[in-house]
């Protein structure tokens, strides 16, 4: 049960923003803001799971690493739906990503926890919630873009 | 973040009792297991029956305990729940790097009989 009607083809996407300011604390109501919106589209619970997961860090990952942890600045998350996917913009206005490449390593396979990275586990796990990811900076703004297309038929 | 700690034939056993172990809360997970690694423990058992959600925030917390750790003892995590195991396997952790049990008692079991340094 879903609630996405067919849509007539050049229709504009449905939207919402929200925006939390840059505190750790104020993330999780942006996985249960997203968790709710899924639950309305044809995605599986494996997907809504990993989408929640990829929202938090994402937003994280902005508070942490763009904004270093400052606490005055605002995350600007959009979710957009059409007939076939969902796109899941978040914003910041810090420091871009230093190191594109980060976007599509892949997490090694550690048999010892000294063996582990020390990062980029969370662009890993965006990435696997993700069909497919993007960056764009510049206009003083960042934009992590992830892609999702729906799993169950309409 | 709130806990409940208990010790069961020399292995610490620290119960989660918030549902979630994200970036806002691991650091707080980090400093309690430093805490309890300073005062000597050596066997720990993590149970994460109560998190049902967990992000790569809260796995680098328990790497971090694993590393202070070293190779003075032991620990394990239990009584993970459907999105946290998923986590787990997503990450590959659950290959050989963080030992897994499927309950408490099967957890403290295998770390009271484990020989330990010191």
């Amino acid at each position: 049960m879903h609630w996405l009607r067919r849509r007539a083809p050049g229709e504009p996407m449905e939207a919402i923003e929200l925006s939390i300011a840059s505190r750790l604390e104020n993330v999780y109501l942006v996985g249960l803001s997203l968790r709710g919106i899924c639950q309305g589209l044809p995605l599986t619970k494996n997907d809504v799971d990993a989408l929640e997961l990829a929202v938090c860090e994402a937003a994280n990952n902005a508070i942490k690493h763009a904004y270093g942890s400052r606490p005055d600045n605002l995350v600007r998350i959009s979710i957009s739906v059409d007939g076939t996917g969902l796109v899941i913009c978040v914003a910041d206005t810090g420091k871009p990503i230093g190191d594109r490449n980060m976007l599509a390593r892949e997490l090694p396979l550690a048999q010892t926890v000294d063996a582990l990275p020390e990062g980029g586990m969370g662009l890993f796990l965006i990435r696997n919630a993700a069909d497919s990811l993007g960056y764009k900076s510049g206009d003083d703004e960042n934009v992590l873009i992830i892609r999702k297309a729906f799993t169950q038929k309409l | 973040m709130d806990y409940e700690d208990k010790t069961d034939r020399g292995v610490t056993v620290v119960i989660l009792r918030n549902q979630r172990l994200d970036a806002a809360m691991a650091p707080q997970l980090k400093a309690h297991m430093v805490d309890l690694i300073q005062k000597g423990g050596e066997a720990f058992v993590l149970n994460l029956e109560n998190v049902d959600f967990m992000d790569s925030s809260g796995l680098a917390s328990l790497m971090s305990s694993m590393k202070t750790l070293g190779g003075r003892g032991e620990m394990a995590v239990c009584c993970l729940g459907e999105k946290v195991r998923k986590l787990f396997a997503i990450t590959r952790l659950d290959r050989g790097v963080f030992r897994i049990f499927a309950t408490e008692a099967e957890a403290v079991d295998a770390l009271a009989a484990a020989p330990r340094a010191g």
